[in-house]
């Protein structure tokens, strides 16, 4: 594996996620390298009802101003610990919006949470990371 | 999961079947065994794709209105055993008091939507409850029940929930402490009327019960089981309740004042007119004999009007699928009604509680309530109707429409029960999950099935003690 010069952070702030951002702090700190914590807004679980009569519309600008809270506390956690990171907020399914932003800001390293319950490790891709790893060539990594 | 499932809707057909073997002695050359099985075997399958989820509610329930047409005007030509309905039976099937009435609130709804009264009332409820965050529960419930009671389930939950997770994340609490207490208000809360939820549409549709009748007779049940949610929740997260006052009142104020204000306050005052002026032809209905459906078009189209809402745009907005949902929905139980089907499983039912009304509604509690948990409580009740219908005219003692309530209360209150029980629950876990707390199956139904369990106990022992 070459230096680690960008590593990103996909995370909803769930216990796993934060657990992907600490380690992505570390990592980070270690390899002088520059770190993103990245928050997609993904309103596909409301694909069975209507979009308009709901306002799903408006779900989506929730969830943004949900994802800021979830991006504003990994800052602070970085912050504490002697590092300045950066943020982004996408719009989309997770998996397509995870493939163009590691793309356009060419990732080296991608953490991402994976919760653990019982037999089943859900993650909020709906691939699994070896998938993306392949598409995208740039290292996974899951974080339980 | 999906093997859970299998079972569930394995019990379903099991709960269809069983019944209709009671009453298989009622075949007869008018209502030939083979157009009844056929009928059984169209409703079981759709409510497998619904349960399953294997393809979206509006076509399984498309699918089987066509088959149901098609064998008839094929199979059934040429041997009547295959018959199951004409065209004009199937049109006569549907219900357009239940398509005009969503239909109408629907319009009067996406108008209101416009206007962000929703989160502002979130809002507004954090800034009542000053920083205390068991009142803040309490304020929020009851703002999720009175909507739920008005408008509809889904709309409510998914703009109140995410203000409230908001509000959680910044205060640092756990977002399950205020939101589970949301999604059970508004189940419990949109039993209270006619227009609540929508078995209750189809029941009030159905009995011609009246706006006023759902809420002297579910009213009361409905106060009691909200005073006991209030408890159970308490009891649920009270280490979350008691964690602390919080001291960033005024900022988190400000910050939500800034996010959440009413976009337009004219459109909400003509918005409330409007409701307040359906909600009084409601309440007229036993006077006018006006149905349902007429007032909530009425009010949709004087708000269409005054508030110069683009008509196709606000027709873009109702949601057709449901209605179509519904449609389809009633054809097929139509045929289910017409080969002598549900009369089967209606003489089951009245056998197996020997025409004992204590048993009845019983049965009807706990099977709907039950049924409600597993799969979609539409297509259940849709079913259910003319089952009850027969009930009501056959065993003595139902001149209270008892039995009416009791389904009410079992399809309403058993919603709670499961993740999948409601569209709110699932619309409410997704977005819990995007924020950083996903809720399992197993961790809705630590929470639900005690709720559901308790507020169907209290439902049962209401109905034995009142009627």
């Amino acid at each position: 594996m070459g230096k680690i010069r960008h590593i990103v952070v996909s995370t909803i702030g769930s216990d796993s996620c934060k657990r992907a951002e600490n380690k992505g702090i570390e990592l980070a700190k270690k390899e002088n390298a520059q770190l993103t914590f990245l928050y997609i807004v993904d309103t596909s679980f409301l694909s069975g009802i209507p979009r308009r009569i709901h306002g799903v519309d408006s779900a989506e600008k929730d969830l943004r101003r949900i994802g800021r809270i979830i991006l504003e506390r990994a800052l602070e956690r970085s912050v504490e610990k002697g590092l300045k990171a950066e943020t982004a907020i996408r719009t989309g399914s997770v998996m397509e919006e995870l493939k163009r932003f590691l793309r356009d800001s060419k990732t080296d390293l991608l953490l991402i949470g994976c919760e653990k319950h019982g037999l089943l490790d859900t993650h909020m891709l709906k691939q699994s990371p070896t998938e993306l790893e392949e598409v995208t060539g740039i290292q996974v990594q899951e974080i339980k | 999961m999906r093997p859970l499932i299998a079972l569930l809707v394995f019990a379903t057909a099991a709960v269809l079947f069983v019944p209709l073997a009671v009453g298989a002695e009622n075949a007869s050359p008018e209502r030939p065994i083979e157009a009844v099985l056929i009928s059984a075997l169209i409703l079981v399958v759709v409510y497998g794709l619904i349960a399953f989820d294997l393809i979206h509610r509006t076509l399984a329930a498309f699918l089987g209105a066509s088959a149901a047409l098609f064998i008839s005007t094929t199979l059934g030509a040429f041997n009547k055993k295959y018959y199951l309905l004409s065209f004009d039976d199937a049109i006569e099937a549907i219900d357009f008091n239940v398509i005009f009435l969503l239909m109408g609130m629907m319009i009067i709804v996406a108008i209101m939507r416009r206007t962000g009264v929703f989160q502002w009332t979130a809002y507004k409820s954090y800034e009542l409850a000053k920083g205390d965050l068991w009142r803040l529960t309490v304020i929020l419930m009851i703002v999720t029940a009175v909507l739920s009671a008005f408008l509809d389930n889904v709309t409510t939950v998914l703009l109140m929930i995410p203000v409230t997770i908001e509000i959680a994340l910044i205060l640092r609490i756990s977002p399950w402490a205020l939101i589970f207490p949301e999604i059970m208000a508004s189940n419990i809360g949109g039993t209270a009327t006619l227009i609540g939820d929508p078995p209750n549409i189809l029941i009030g549709s159905a009995s011609g019960l009246s706006f006023n009748a759902f809420l002297v007779n579910l009213g009361p049940i409905v106060l009691i089981s909200f005073l006991v949610l209030l408890g159970i929740m308490k009891l649920f997260f009270w280490k979350d309740y008691k964690k602390r006052r919080v001291k960033n009142v005024p900022e988190l104020l400000e910050r939500l004042k800034r996010e959440y204000r009413i976009e337009d306050r004219k459109l909400l005052n003509q918005s409330l007119v409007v409701l307040a002026f359906v909600v009084v032809l409601f309440l007229l209905h036993d006077t006018l004999g006006m149905e349902p459906s007429i007032a909530a078009m009425t009010g949709a189209v004087i708000l269409l009007i005054i508030s110069r809402a683009h008509i196709v745009e606000m027709l873009e907005e109702v949601e057709w699928p449901t209605l179509v949902f519904f449609m389809m929905l009633f054809i097929i139980v139509g045929a289910a009604e017409k080969t002598g089907l549900i009369p089967a499983i209606a003489e089951g039912v009245r056998q197996m509680s020997g025409s004992n009304i204590t048993l009845a509604i019983v049965i009807v509690v706990w099977v709907s309530g039950i049924m409600s948990a597993i799969v979609d409580n539409i297509p259940f009740t849709a079913a259910m109707l003319p089952v009850i219908a027969y009930l009501d005219q056959s065993i003595p003692g139902t001149e209270t429409k008892v039995l009416w309530w009791a389904l009410a209360l079992g399809a309403d209150f058993g919603g709670n029960a499961t993740i999948i029980g409601a569209s709110a629950n699932i619309v409410a876990a997704g977005i819990a999950e995007r924020s950083g707390y996903p809720i399992r199956f197993t961790d809705f139904l630590r929470i639900g099935a005690p709720v559901a369990l308790v507020t169907m106990l209290l439902s049962t022992a209401y109905l034995l003690i009142r009627y």
